[in-house]
């Protein structure tokens, strides 16, 4: 639940963040993004202080005037933000559920685009697109995505490949799409489904939000577990070999997210519900920084 | 089958209920959420036969405790199965080889055949059994007293057969008795080929022992084999030297050519051949001229036959004798008789002249009587000269005049005739017997002038007369021989002095007077028989295999030549036996002989208990219970 005391913390984040999340994805600062899916759209007089390697040296040759290219991210970028609302983003263990904690994230984003008066868009997903904002800016758009996000009824299981497909339609122009979720699906449909998003976008976040509890099962014994996903129960004897074998399932599926991340260009941060919410903003400006996202 | 010792344990089994009610009745699981159960489904993919196995049963756990119990329980009951199993009998058994000389008979031989039969019986026994062993020579003789088959095996592997004949029913008692005493199973197993055996019978011997309650199985080897044996030999000195006469006979079923030939101190001497028919015997007199010391003869037969130890006869020619003669003679007498004499090679000749005569004729092998007046035959003359006869000594008295002077009474028994009177005839004496004193004499031809009438003493031989009187007599009388001639050796009595095998004769005489003092006969043996070789103290003996015995009387079971170390005398000895020779048949029926020679068998009922292996299966199935809850946790 997205309360006004988590709004008022925004402020916060609008001091830490802001322009360098943001900048990072909108071209202002180098970035080792160039050249990829940047594409230029007119040329400017060159002055003094310019970055020489932006210097258009064709135009030079045929005209003997030195022209620097300008590029799209100097103009507006509509930031897109995709939440998980499948059953199993309900698991909570702590104050928070994964979804209230991504919710959390997602209108974090939110905040930050609506200050720089840029547009952003929301949608909730399971195996299709639920509930969609259409690209807008506004306060007022902003506090529709809240309320929206608190309204939301969670179910269903996920799959990001139909998702990525039908959302990868309603992306228009190059934009930054963020996509938050516990990606606790084939990682086969996930890589798809990434594909599918970056292609559109070409600049692509990504979240992964746990619970600490899943992280790490502290269960042994007699046990009925029940999949929030997909209702299914199992009743079994947990031992501390399970446990292992659970916990090397576990990471080699994060592996794979990130190895499909990577594969797309995607940016991938992984978090857990017990981290406070602003540490993930902390960590992907403290990583813009230093010019190296993972 | 299968019981218990206490059946009652099995109600025990119901503990196991309580066990599986507590835990049908254990906490139910806990209810825990989980926003996939994407990895845990993976996880039990991989451990489908768990999934199997939990198909079938829950919860290992409740069927390892449920198993270990169930053991434990089963355990208490004590279970046992039953089954037959069968066992050899131990025995305490005597095992008999035959080590006689027929023994040696046959390719391979008889004995290996035998070696191999025992090595068989032994093979059947183990270390319960207690095994002796009697070897079966002329005197059977225990050589392992129950002891091991190992030992046996040793022993007889090292075994070789004699040249004796065996005692075989000697040793079945000989075992019988070493064993009747055994509180086991008594057997006595014979390895023979029965063709010969002396002493007891061993079907006799047999028959006692199984009526002590022991076992006497009779195991023959062997199969009839063609054979030539030297079957009895003689030897010795003669006109040609050194002589051996054998007899040898073929057993086999077609005539054979045989060749004996004679070896002196190892060289070739003489040979003889001759065809024997099937079953018959033939003479073979050998000799060959040799020096007067002692020689070691051998005679050996050139013939492919079954075995070679019968093929060979072993003498001692012993050394030529001295002879210490002692002539009486009137002083005047003619000397032909001391010059034939003297001319002898080892003869000694001393001279009395009567009425002189020697107190002790014991010193002489030899007195020749030529003549003596009446007057000057003194009273016991003739007493001395019977004495001395009968202790051994050999008296050759002539038919001189004064023997008629003397009484009958005093003649006594030293004269094979009784002088009556002295003849009105001359004549030629006759030859009546081919005997060794008339070898190559040619008596036919001596006149004779003047000789003695005489009547023949009972006992006495006559081996010449002239008109049936007379003139060459010889007896036994004692120890010693007595040899009478009437033809005086003086010309006007008769020409035999002055014949050319007047020598001869005197040869003939003291070679066949001396044959009854040979010592040869003495060093001459069959094989089985005792040398004594220390009176009191034991001597040692090389054997003719080379292996040297020591002890006071030897057992001559080996042929050949044997050496007595302390003196250097030697001493032969030969096989000899016409019935250890014939390998051509077995002396028992056929029906005592055993088919096959197994021990004995029985059936036993044997019972197995359970009850260990069950209490360590059931401390195995909790160890492993006690490992699986230390892999889940629990522990």
């Amino acid at each position: 639940m997205i309360d006004l005391e988590f709004i008022k913390q925004l402020k916060t984040l609008d001091l830490l963040a802001k322009k360098k999340i943001m900048s990072s994805y909108a071209g202002g600062q180098r970035s080792i993004r160039q050249g990829r899916g940047i594409e230029p759209i007119d040329h400017r007089e060159y002055f003094p202080g310019d970055d020489l390697r932006f210097v258009d040296w064709k135009v030079y040759g045929r005209t003997e005037k030195l022209f620097v290219k300008r590029f799209e991210e100097e103009k507006s970028l509509t930031t897109h933000i995709l939440l998980d609302s499948s059953n199993s983003m309900n698991f909570g263990s702590g104050k928070y559920s994964k979804f209230d904690y991504a919710s959390m994230l997602g209108i974090g984003f939110a905040y930050l685009v609506t200050q720089e008066n840029e547009k952003f868009a929301l949608a909730t997903y399971n195996t299709q697109l639920r509930d969609v904002l259409q690209p807008k800016r506004g306060r007022g758009h902003f506090f529709k995505a809240v309320d929206m996000l608190n309204n939301q009824k969670l179910g269903g299981t996920t799959n990001l490949d139909i998702v990525g497909e039908r959302y990868g339609n309603i992306i228009k122009s190059r934009s930054l799409c963020i996509v938050i979720s516990d990606f606790l699906e084939k990682p086969e449909e996930i890589r798809k489904g990434l594909f599918r998003l970056a292609k559109r976008s070409k600049n692509l976040l990504v979240i992964q939000v746990m619970d600490p509890v899943e992280k790490k099962l502290e269960w042994q014994g007699d046990i009925k577990l029940h999949d929030l996903e997909t209702n299914e129960i199992k009743k079994m004897f947990f031992t501390p070999s399970m446990r292992k074998d659970y916990a090397v399932k576990f990471i080699a599926h994060l592996e794979k997210v990130r190895n499909a991340c990577d594969s797309v260009g995607a940016d991938f941060f992984t978090t857990t519900t017990d981290d406070p919410v602003f540490d993930i903003f902390f960590k992907i400006t403290h990583l813009t920084t230093r010019g190296h996202m993972k | 089958m299968t019981d218990f010792t206490n059946p009652g344990g099995l109600l025990f089994l119901a503990v196991l209920i309580p066990v599986i009610i507590l835990y049908l009745l254990r906490p139910k699981p806990k209810d825990m959420r989980i926003p996939s159960l994407m990895f845990i489904i993976g996880m039990e993919q991989r451990r489908r036969f768990r999934s199997f196995f939990k198909r079938i049963l829950r919860d290992p756990l409740l069927v390892l405790q449920l198993l270990a119990l169930s053991l434990i329980v089963l355990a208490l009951a004590g279970p046992f199965s039953l089954s037959t199993e069968t066992h050899k009998v131990t025995e305490d058994a005597v095992i008999i080889l035959d080590m006689s000389a027929s023994m040696q008979a046959g390719s391979p031989t008889r004995f290996e055949q035998a070696k191999g039969a025992a090595l068989s019986v032994l093979a059947d026994l183990d270390e319960s059994d207690k095994v002796s062993v009697i070897l079966a020579e002329n005197i059977p003789i225990i050589a392992l007293k129950r002891g091991s088959a190992e030992d046996a095996k040793s022993l007889i592997g090292g075994s070789y057969p004699k040249a004796t004949t065996s005692g075989i029913g000697g040793a079945i008692l000989l075992g019988a008795d070493l064993i009747k005493e055994s509180n086991i199973e008594k057997m006595i197993y014979v390895v023979s080929d029965f063709s010969n055996y002396e002493g007891s019978d061993p079907l006799a011997a047999q028959k006692t022992a199984f009526a002590q309650g022991i076992g006497v199985k009779l195991i023959r080897v062997g199969s009839p084999e063609e054979n030539v044996a030297i079957i009895a030999s003689r030897s010795g000195r003669s006109q040609e030297g050194c002589f051996m006469e054998i007899v040898a006979k073929n057993y086999g079923s077609a005539e054979k050519t045989v060749t004996a030939e004679l070896f002196i101190d190892s060289q070739w001497g003489d040979s003889e051949s001759k065809a024997l028919p099937p079953g018959s015997a033939g003479v073979f007199s050998l000799s060959v001229k040799c020096s007067g010391v002692e020689h070691e003869a051998m005679t050996s037969l050139s013939v492919s036959d079954a075995m070679t130890v019968d093929n060979r006869a072993y003498a001692i020619i012993p050394k030529t004798l001295e002879t210490d003669v002692l002539l009486i003679r009137e002083e005047d007498s003619g000397n032909y008789i001391k010059y034939a004499l003297e001319s002898l090679e080892g003869v000694y000749v001393d001279e009395i002249d009567p009425p002189v005569y020697p107190e002790d004729y014991s010193s002489y092998d030899l007195v020749v009587f030529q003549n003596a007046e009446g007057r000057n035959i003194l009273a016991g003359t003739f007493r001395a000269l019977e004495k001395f006869v009968e202790t051994g000594g050999d008296l050759v008295i002539f038919g001189f005049e004064g023997l008629l002077e003397v009484p009958a009474s005093e003649l006594g028994t030293t004269i094979p005739v009784v002088p009556i009177e002295v003849s009105n005839f001359g004549g030629s004496p006759s030859k009546l017997f081919d005997h060794q004193l008339l070898t190559d004499v040619d008596i036919e031809s001596v006149r004779a002038e003047k000789y003695l009438y005489v009547d023949a003493k009972l006992g006495s031989v006559i081996l010449s007369d002239i008109a049936g009187n007379s003139v060459l007599s010889i007896a036994e009388f004692g120890a010693g021989q007595i040899v009478y001639i009437g033809l005086y050796p003086q010309s006007n009595w008769s020409d035999f002095q002055l014949k050319p095998s007047f020598p001869i004769f005197w040869s003939n005489m003291v070679g066949w007077l001396s044959e009854g003092r040979s010592m040869g006969d003495s060093r001459n043996f069959k094989t089985g028989d005792q040398m004594p070789v220390g009176l009191n103290q034991t001597n040692r003996v090389k054997k003719p295999s080379g292996e040297v015995i020591e002890g006071a009387n030897i057992i001559m079971d080996d042929a050949g030549f044997y050496l007595i170390e302390k003196n250097g005398f030697t001493a032969a000895a030969s096989l000899l036996d016409e019935k250890e020779s014939n390998v051509s048949s077995s002396n028992l029926g056929e029906s005592s002989i055993s088919d096959g020679y197994k021990s004995e068998r029985f059936d036993e009922e044997v019972k197995h208990e359970w009850f260990w292996g069950l209490a360590i299966a059931g401390l195995i199935v909790v160890i492993v219970e006690w490992f699986y809850y230390k892999r889940r946790g629990s522990l």
